[in-house]
C-alpha cells in the first residue's frame, strides 16, 4: 500500500496538489542548493541576487556559478529518473535503471578515451552522446535482429553489451597515466563539474515528459505484460520503440552533462511508487521532480562536505537515498501487514 | 454476418502447424467451447484470434472486416480477452486494475470520468469484489485474481470474450456463476464466447457450439449436440470417456 494512496482516490484533484507540492518542494530544494557552496552565502543574498539586479561577488557567484550548475542537476536529476521509470516498464522489471542497457558505458569508453587523448570538457560531453547514442543503437540492432523483440532479449542482450563496455572501461583506466586517473573516477562516479547549462537541456526534458503524458495510461497497462496490454488496445511495438528511445536520449543527455550518476533512476521511481502509487500519469512528472531535488541536494552537499575540495555526486546520491528509501520500505511494509 | 469468421485459417509456431484451414462462423449470441489436449494450440489459437500473434495464413474477420485493417483500440472494443495467467510487477489496486478495461473507450488525454467509475464498479460487483476496490493486486488469491481479470473484461465490454480457461482457480461454486454471468450477459448483448475448458460437461452445460482440436488436420465444430459424444471425446484425449444421462441430461467422466 504506498503511503499516500493516491493512485485510488477518485478525484483529479489530489493529483495537481501532490504534483505543485512536489514542484514547490523542487524549487525550495533549487534554494538550499544555491545557498550550498565553498562561499558562504546566506538565503536573503541568494533571493536578492535572484530578484534584484546587483553587481555584488556574491550575486555573481549566485548567477554565473551556482545557478547554471543547480539547473543542470536538476534537470539531469530529471533525466535520470524519468529514464529509469520508463526502463523498468519496458522491461518490466523493478531492478532495471537507465543504464542498464550500457548506455552509460558506451558513454564513459568514448568520454574516458577523449580524455586519454587529451580533448576539452566540451568534446568530452560530445564524445559521451556519442558513445551513448553508439551503445543505444548497438543494443537495440541487436536485440532486434532475432526478430521476436521482448524485454528479456533486450535486457539480456543490453547487460552484455554492458559488460563489454565496462571491461574496456577498465583497460583504459589501468592504462591510463596517474595524473589522468582522478579525473576519470569522477567522471565515472557522477560529477557535475563539467556540466554546461542550456536552455535547450531543460526543453528536450520538459518535451519528453509532455510527450510521455498521453501515453501513461498505456504504460500502466504495460507494467502488466505485453499481451495484457495489447488485448486492452495498447500498440504495444511501437510504444516500446517509443519508451526504449525516449530513455535512451534522456540518459545520453544525463551522462553527456555529469557521468553517470548512480541511484537516481534506480530508486526514485520505487520512492515515488512507495509514496504515491504505481499510476504513471502521476509517477512520471512526480519522479521527474523528486529526482531533481534529489540530485541538486547531493550536489550542495557534494560541493560544501569537505569544502574547498568536492566530492563526487554520485556517492551523495546513494548517500542520501539509500536510508530513506530504506525508511520509506519499511513503513510501507508495516502498514501492509494486517 | 458473423461475430468472428475465419476463413482457411492455419496457426504454426515455427514449424510446427497447429491447425491448418480451420472455417469458423461465430454468430451473435452464440456460445463455443473449445476442448483439446494439453499443447495442442488452444491457447495459441485464441491468442491468434485475438490478433495477439499473426497467423501463418489465411484470414480472421471480425464483424466482417479484416482484424488486420483494425488499429490495436478498436480490435480491443470488439474482442476482450481472458489470459491463463496474469502478472504483476508492480504494485496496484484491484480499481485502477479494472479501470484499465476502459483504455480502448477513452482518448489518451482524458481522464476516467465518473461513468467509468461505475461501469467498473458495477463490474467488481457482478464477479463479488466490491469490497475489494483498494486493495493490492498482489494480496488478492488466486480465485480472486481471476474474477478481478474478468471484472477487467466486463468493464472493457467488447462484443466477442475470448477466454482462455476462464474457470482456473475457480471454486464450484464460483465457476457456475461466473459461467452463468458471462453467458448471460454476451447472449443478453447480441455478443459472442469462444473459451477453451478442461470441463466437457461445463461446455454441455454452457455452450451452444464446440470446437474439438483433435489434430492440426481435424478439428470439429458445430452444436454441442452433434458433435459432442463418448467417441469423439475418447479421440480427442486419448483416453476412454463414458457417457451418462441423467434428468435428460449428458454427463462425461474419464474411464
Amino acid at each position: 500500500m504506498p503511503l499516500i494512496p493516491i493512485g485510488t482516490s477518485a478525484r483529479g484533484v489530489s493529483r495537481w496538489l501532490v504534483f505543485v507540492v512536489m514542484l514547490v518542494m523542487g524549487l525550495i530544494a533549487v534554494l538550499l542548493s544555491l545557498a550550498m557552496g565553498s562561499m558562504d552565502i546566506g538565503m536573503p543574498e541568494v533571493f536578492r541576487s535572484l530578484f534584484v539586479a546587483e553587481q555584488t561577488t556574491e550575486a555573481r557567484v549566485v548567477h554565473e556559478i551556482r545557478l547554471p550548475r543547480v539547473l543542470c542537476g536538476f534537470i539531469t536529476g530529471g533525466m535520470l529518473a524519468l529514464a529509469g521509470a520508463l526502463m523498468q516498464v519496458l522491461l518490466r522489471n523493478p531492478l532495471a535503471e537507465p543504464y542498464v542497457l550500457g548506455v552509460s558505458g558506451g558513454a564513459a569508453v568514448f568520454a574516458l578515451a577523449g580524455m586519454l587523448i587529451g580533448l576539452g570538457t566540451a568534446w568530452i560531453s560530445v564524445g559521451a552522446f556519442i558513445g551513448a547514442f553508439v551503445s543505444m543503437l548497438l543494443v537495440f540492432l541487436l536485440s532486434r535482429l532475432g526478430g521476436d523483440w521482448n524485454p528479456l532479449r533486450i535486457l539480456l542482450t543490453g547487460i552484455v553489451v554492458a559488460a563489454g563496455w565496462s571491461a574496456v572501461i577498465s583497460l583504459l583506466l589501468v592504462t591510463s597515466p596517474a595524473g589522468q586517473l582522478h579525473g576519470m573516477l569522477f567522471w565515472l562516479m557522477g560529477d557535475l563539474s563539467y556540466a554546461r547549462y542550456s536552455h535547450w537541456y531543460g526543453l528536450i526534458l520538459i518535451a519528453v515528459l509532455l510527450a510521455c503524458m498521453p501515453l501513461a495510461r498505456a504504460l500502466n497497462l504495460l507494467v502488466q505484460g505485453e499481451l495484457q496490454a495489447a488485448s486492452l488496445g495498447v500498440s504495444v511495438l511501437r510504444l516500446q520503440y517509443f519508451i526504449y528511445f525516449a530513455a535512451a536520449l534522456l540518459t545520453a543527455m544525463a551522462v553527456m552533462q555529469a557521468g553517470s550518476i548512480g541511484f537516481v533512476g534506480l530508486v526514485i521511481p520505487h520512492l515515488v511508487r512507495l509514496l504515491f502509487g504505481s499510476d504513471h500519469r502521476l509517477l512520471l512528472p512526480v519522479s521527474v521532480l523528486a529526482g531533481g531535488s534529489l540530485l541538486v541536494i547531493a550536489d550542495g552537499l557534494a560541493r560544501t562536505v569537505i569544502a574547498p575540495q568536492q566530492l563526487p555526486v554520485g556517492v551523495l546520491t546513494a548517500m542520501i537515498g539509500v536510508p530513506l528509501f530504506l525508511l520509506l520500505l519499511q513503513t510501507t511494509s508495516m502498514r501492509q501487514k494486517p | 454476418m458473423s461475430l468472428l469468421e475465419t476463413r482457411s485459417l492455419s496457426v504454426a509456431i515455427g514449424d510446427l502447424v497447429l491447425c491448418r484451414n480451420l472455417d469458423l462462423r461465430l454468430q451473435a449470441g452464440q456460445c463455443w467451447g473449445l476442448l483439446g489436449a494439453n499443447g495442442i494450440g488452444k491457447t495459441t489459437l485464441l491468442h491468434t484470434l485475438a490478433g495477439l500473434r499473426p497467423a501463418q495464413s489465411g484470414e480472421i474477420l471480425v464483424d466482417g472486416v479484416h482484424l488486420t485493417d483494425l488499429d490495436r483500440r478498436s480490435v480491443a472494443r470488439k474482442l476482450g480477452m481472458l489470459f491463463q495467467d496474469s502478472r504483476d510487477t508492480f504494485p496496484a489496486t484491484v480499481m485502477e486494475t479494472v479501470l484499465g478495461g476502459r483504455f480502448p473507450h477513452l482518448s489518451p488525454w482524458k481522464l476516467e470520468t465518473g461513468g467509468d467509475r461505475g461501469i467498473a464498479a458495477v463490474s467488481l460487483e457482478l464477479v463479488g469484489l466490491s469490497d475489494l476496490h483498494y486493495r493490492q493486486v498482489n494480496t488478492l488469491s488466486g480465485g480472486e485474481r481471476r474474477r478481478l481479470a474478468l471484472a477487467t473484461l466486463f468493464t472493457q465490454s467488447p462484443d466477442l470474450f475470448l477466454l482462455d480457461e476462464p474457470t482456473n482457480h475457480l471454486d464450484l461454486h464460483h465457476q457456475i456463476t461466473l459461467l452463468n454471468l458471462v453467458t448471460e450477459r454476451v447472449t443478453r448483448n447480441d455478443g459472442g464466447v469462444l473459451m477453451s475448458l478442461h470441463d466437457v460437461n461445463l461446455v454441455m452445460r454452457f455452450c451452444s457450439h464446440a470446437m474439438l482440436m483433435i489434430d492440426a488436420d481435424t478439428v470439429v465444430t458445430g452444436p454441442v449436440a452433434d458433435v459432442i459424444d463418448s467417441n469423439t471425446l475418447s479421440r480427442l484425449y486419448r483416453h476412454t470417456i463414458r457417457e451418462v444421462s441423467d434428468n435428460g441430461r449428458r454427463y462425461y467422466f474419464p474411464e
